[in-house]
């Protein structure tokens, strides 16, 4: 029983690590005008991950959690569930952003990537480097544009 | 009561409130028009129910990431189902005001989980508690539909009582629909989850005005035992339960693909409202079909419609196809319903216990379970889905089909004829159930009538009968020891059936040569 507990509470450590680290990041990308409007109308924030494991659910409930009121997320297994794959220049749905989360690195300071999606001619990608300090998870710097590469191939 | 009358009290009882809980007979049935507004505020709450979803974490969140907690949830929510669906019935027998405290317990039930539901749709507790409710919502419809045969005044009234229930509750649902979205514009869909947690309180309470139901007495359950587990009904359970695993499947599978493909809210209710309104077409469908085909042939057709859709759905996977689909799984459903209803009224005539009914609608249940399971394991993709689904129903389509055309010819070549290997195969069916005194009757039973149908003069014919009916006495008269019986049992089974099989083979014209 202990020893269980002792792994849920890992569990739960290494969850709470994530949702903070992926709030700083989406909170950045949430502030630039071109992502996210604010009222009841707006569309929501479509959501993949990167990495092969994808997000937990805890991770993605307190992500919706962090934001309720400022921006709907919505997480996706599938691009199709984001993209009008319809369509010859395969925007995203409702005009909105498809947010690309990628792995969260071990070191410290830990980098993590993430990309921004509105169509295939429109994607760019940031490089985050954070840093703990006082319990709380902080831009170590300004992000650094980079090349995209999780949501360029295959969209 | 004729359908005409019946038609006629059909209408005198509409919106508004007032009428809909008037205590006159709205089904034609005082007793079981008492379940009528109980059903239409559950129909309602669950309409309610459905809408709050659109605002809940179910859209936001990840299928991949949800499966393991929908799986869970599924499996141990369902468990206690599996063991408390069939106490239901017991407890509507033989405690009293037993059928209203199940009904209140699934309706309250409902109302106090959708109250904590309401501040919980954007967390983790979404899950269990929304499974609680479909768990509830599995007891009330046992519960409901083990309590409608013995409500009626008259058997006859299965099936048009039924088809009004359902049909008021899609008008219902149909009504509460526009309010529902309203409050999910306006209020959130807290707002819709607390007014469906009234609705169900109001139907908590009025469950309280249906009367007792009538005791059957003890010494008629062998008999509505052995009508309800009779070919007939089995085949027509089969069917029926074929059929919700169908709809569990649907609901999960479909649910995940609309999702996946990115599919609006709106998209959703469509789907949703067209298997609504296939039940609605489907009570009107049900009596007009009744009138040409037999209620197993109804069922067959029941089941080859959603699978003949399954088809077209799964090589174009569309909103239109889906939406047909829907509706045609929704249509089926209720055809389905009535025609099981009506297998039950014909076939098993003395079933008056809610017992019986319970163990029936059980199995129908956990075939939606099973359903839903298999949706959620197998993560297949929307046409596979499909396809798997349509080769399941049509595969079991076929075989009913075949089997009532080879049942037809072997009517047909041998006509009366078949009547001493029925009574045989369900004496033997019952010596296997442990009932000997009613398998020993009927042994000799099909030994005499067989005897009597063949023109065939057997001299030791009449010794082998007189045997029987001297194993049946010492069966029936109860005087002999256990194992004794149990002897005499299996001796006259075998005597009649040799008997049988001696002047009625199927097809032929000449006793069977059995040396040969």
């Amino acid at each position: 029983m202990l020893v269980l507990a002792g792994c849920a509470g890992e569990v739960a450590s290494q969850d709470d690590r994530e949702s903070d680290i992926y709030a700083e990041a989406l909170a950045w990308l949430v502030a630039r005008p071109d992502v996210a409007d604010e009222g009841i109308d707006s569309p929501p924030l479509y959501i993949e991950h990167l990495g092969p494991d994808g997000i937990s659910l805890d991770v993605q409930v307190d992500l919706i959690d962090h934001f309720d009121g400022l921006v709907e997320l919505r997480f996706v297994d599938a691009r199709a569930e984001a993209v009008d794959e319809s369509l010859v220049e395969m925007p995203v749905r409702d005009d909105s952003v498809l947010v690309g989360l990628g792995p969260i690195s071990d070191d410290q300071p830990t980098e993590l990537r993430a990309e921004l999606y509105r169509d295939l001619d429109d994607v760019t990608a940031y490089r985050f480097t954070m840093r703990r300090s006082d319990g709380e998870w902080t831009l170590a710097e300004a992000p650094e544009v980079v090349d995209p590469e999780g949501l360029v191939a295959d969209p | 009561m004729s359908d005409d009358a019946a038609g006629h009290d059909l209408r005198r009882v509409r919106f508004p409130l007032r009428r809909l809980v008037a205590s006159g007979p709205a089904l034609g049935d005082t007793n079981a028009s008492r379940l009528l507004p109980v059903h239409v505020f559950h129909s309602a709450g669950e309409t309610m129910f459905a809408i709050s979803l659109a605002g809940s974490l179910f859209f936001n969140v990840s299928l991949d990431a949800a499966r393991p907690r929908i799986l869970l949830y599924l499996a141990l929510t369902m468990a206690p189902f599996v063991v408390l669906a069939p106490l239901v019935g017991p407890f509507i027998d033989r405690v009293r005001g037993g059928h209203r405290v199940v009904l209140m317990t699934a309706l309250g039930g409902r109302a106090l989980v959708a109250v904590l539901l309401a501040s919980q749709l954007r967390s983790l507790l979404l899950y269990p508690f929304a499974f609680a409710i479909l768990v509830l919502a599995k007891i009330y419809s046992v519960s409901r539909n083990s309590l409608v045969p013995v409500l009626v005044d008259e058997r006859d009234h299965l099936v048009v009582v039924n088809s009004r229930l359902a049909r008021d509750g899609t008008i219902a649902g149909a009504v509460t629909s526009p309010i529902g979205v309203l409050i999910l514009n306006t209020g959130g869909a807290d707002w819709v989850l607390r007014t469906g947690a009234v609705l169900y309180l109001i139907g908590t309470l009025l469950a309280l005005r249906i009367p007792a139901p009538q005791v059957a007495s003890t010494a008629g359950s062998v008999v509505e035992s052995t009508e309800l587990t009779g070919p007939g009904v089995r085949t027509a359970l089969a069917g029926m339960a074929t059929l919700r695993s169908a709809a569990g499947f649907v609901f999960f599978h479909v649910g995940f693909v609309l999702k996946q493909e990115g599919e609006p809210l709106w998209v959703f209710g469509l789907v949703a409202g067209a298997g609504a309104v296939g039940g609605f077409v489907g009570t009107f469908v049900a009596p007009w079909l009744r009138r040409r085909v037999d209620e197993q042939m109804m069922l067959t057709m029941a089941l080859a419609l959603p699978g003949a859709l399954a088809v077209v759905a799964a090589l174009r996977f569309h909103r239109i196809s889906i939406v047909a689909f829907a509706l045609a799984l929704g249509l089926a459903g209720s055809v389905a319903r009535r025609a099981f209803d009506g297998v039950v009224q014909t076939e098993a005539p003395h079933a008056r216990r809610g017992k019986a009914y319970a163990g029936l609608e059980t199995r129908i249940e956990i075939g939606w379970v099973i359903g839903a399971l298999l949706a959620v394991v197998s993560r297949a993709p929307d046409w596979a889905g499909l396809a798997v689904l349509a080769v399941w129903l049509l595969s079991i389509t076929g075989d009913r089909w075949w089997s009532a055309r080879a049942a037809a010819r072997l009517d047909a070549e041998v006509g009366a004829r078949t009547l001493p290997i029925r009574l045989i195969e369900t004496a033997e069916s019952l010596a296997a159930r442990g009932d000997r005194q009613q398998a020993a009757v009927l042994a000799v039973a099909a030994a005499e009538t067989a005897r009597e149908q063949s023109d065939i003069d057997d001299g030791d014919a009449e010794e082998i009968i007189e045997r029987l009916r001297a194993l049946g006495h010492a069966v029936v008269d109860d005087t002999e020891p256990a194992d004794d019986r149990a002897d005499d049992t299996v001796q006259a089974l075998s005597d009649a059936r040799e008997l049988v099989d001696r002047y009625i083979a199927p097809g032929r014209e000449e006793p069977v040569d059995r040396s040969a």
